[in-house]
């Protein structure tokens, strides 16, 4: 069941609608705190970085779809999130994890916030098109 | 976000969450009071989540208040413990559990 289905363009206020969607929705189906914090956190870094580092050119703009949604059959305890773009590619499974060495908030502290607080994360790109899936176990 | 003086320091508290599209309002309230050493506290409690932008801008401000004032963060949720300590900010940060004990550290003479 898709919860929403949304194009971001990277606009400031963006974000901050996405999370007070999430918010409705975690306060509707009762969302342990925790797993609504892990998809703010990680649906934030991840729309940073794409924005960030996947589209340098700031004079095109982004065009981020994020679907949120529940398999109630399959995995009842799980949500996940599919978020596209046409961007740079860059897959975030391939980056070093664990705690980082010495905390530096710029040098993949968001992607190793993402793969801890996430149960998990599939990337893929085809045809130039990215995808990541970020799910979360309520 | 609000502020009020407890003595002489300033208690803030911001509200919701501390990300990317929060960070840099909340680095524009910090940082005048910080540059103009003043002691302070951010009590956490109305915080849901941080991100990196947002330990950016923490770890940006304590090491601007380094040796010009104190810059204490108290009382953050489970979730905040979590990233903080998940990232090492923990070790960057001037943390107390209890809004209590950074009251009576940085108010006793």
């Amino acid at each position: 069941m898709v919860l929403f289905d949304l194009t971001l363009h990277g606009a400031g206020d963006e974000l901050t609608a996405l999370n007070r969607r999430l918010d409705g929705l975690a306060a509707f189906y009762r969302w342990p705190a925790r797993a609504h914090a892990a998809l703010q956190v990680g649906l934030d870094e991840w729309i940073s970085n794409i924005l960030e580092h996947g589209h340098p050119d700031t004079s095109k703009q982004a065009s981020i779809r994020v679907v949120l949604a529940v398999d109630r059959v399959a995995e009842p305890s799980l949500i996940f999130a599919r978020v596209e773009d046409r961007g740079r590619s860059f897959d975030p499974t391939r980056q070093c994890s664990g705690r980082l060495p010495q905390p530096t908030a710029g040098l993949g502290c968001g992607l190793r916030l993402m793969r801890h607080l996430c149960s998990g994360l599939h990337y893929q790109q085809r045809g130039g098109l990215n995808q990541l899936r970020l799910e979360v176990r309520t | 976000m609000t502020e009020e003086p407890v003595g002489s320091l300033l208690l803030i508290r911001p509200q919701g969450n501390i990300n990317r599209a929060t960070s840099a309002a909340f680095e524009d309230h910090l940082l005048p009071r910080v540059n103009a050493g003043k002691n302070v506290i951010v009590d956490l409690d109305g915080v849901a989540t941080v991100t990196s932008a947002g330990l950016r801008v923490m770890a940006q401000l304590a090491e601007t208040a380094r040796g010009r004032s104190r810059l204490m963060f108290t009382s953050p949720n489970e979730m905040v413990v979590e990233i903080l300590n998940g990232t090492g900010f923990d070790t960057l940060l001037d943390i107390r559990i209890r809004l209590s004990d950074a009251l009576d550290e940085l108010n006793s003479p």
